[in-house]
């Protein structure tokens, strides 16, 4: 089960073309770090993303391959029997 | 100016970050927005394509809106832009591949729905408006909504975007 850790939406981005996203959204705002890799997006359509900053609220995320996620951090997040 | 300012008004081309007042229950909130890079690009032409991912709702849409005119000051609906077929399938490959299902629009369906599309951001990336001093994402998202759109399955669909 894939588990959201940043609602976003995919198309919204800024004018380095790297996606917007409210770290408020985040069930886990304080895991919405620059340098951190998430998966963001909605129920419908996600992706890999690395947090390249944040400010005032917003996060602004690269999208990554599942190749290149997986070379930065673990895919695997703690589940609460693991955890 | 951009010339695609003529369907529905000019940008506000925020010259510097500002600070913008909104009245709420709780008082005045103080918010900052964004200048918006707006690229100089000539019309898309009327029968080139605008995309967006499936689905299409109306809470998404507004969502959309709302974060757009928090950020950067006014309401817009993030899509991108494909000028032929061709284009669509390195538009859905690059920038939509965590989509299923892609909804295609004609630019020229888009202005008959009193639409316009501003170049924001990096190429493909417009934003849909209604126009400058649009209070409310209502008649804009109503309107996108009523465009006529047509499905196409996306080929570079990957879970995970990849």
């Amino acid at each position: 089960m894939i588990v959201i850790d940043l609602p976003a939406d995919l198309h919204f981005e800024d004018d380095d073309g790297l996606l917007l996203a409210r770290v408020s959204r985040a069930p886990r705002p304080d895991l919405v770090t620059p340098g951190a890799i998430l998966v963001a997006g909605g129920k419908d359509a996600w992706t890999w993303v690395e947090v390249v900053a944040t400010e005032g609220g917003w996060a602004h995320l690269r999208q990554l391959t599942a190749r290149q996620a997986a070379a930065k951090s673990s895919l695997v997040a703690p589940t609460p029997h693991t955890a | 100016m951009p010339a695609s300012d003529s369907a529905a008004g000019s940008a506000p081309l925020n010259a510097h970050p500002r600070t913008r007042r909104q009245g709420s229950p709780w008082g005045t909130i103080e918010t900052m927005t964004h200048q918006r890079a707006r690229r100089d690009d000539p019309d898309p032409p009327l029968d080139s394509l605008v995309l967006r991912g499936l689905p299409l709702t109306e809470r998404e849409l507004r969502e959309n809106a709302v974060a757009n005119f928090e950020y950067y000051g006014f309401y817009g609906i993030s899509v991108f832009h494909a000028d032929d077929h061709a284009h669509l399938t390195s538009v859905c490959a690059a920038k939509l591949s965590a989509f299923k299902d892609v909804a295609l629009f004609v630019v020229g369906d888009l202005r008959a729905s009193g639409l316009a599309l501003w170049a924001t951001g990096m190429a493909p990336h417009y934003d849909v408006v209604r126009g400058e001093g649009d209070q409310s994402p209502d008649d804009l998202v109503r309107r996108l909504l009523r465009t006529p759109w047509t499905r196409h399955v996306n080929a570079s669909f990957q879970e995970g975007g990849d």
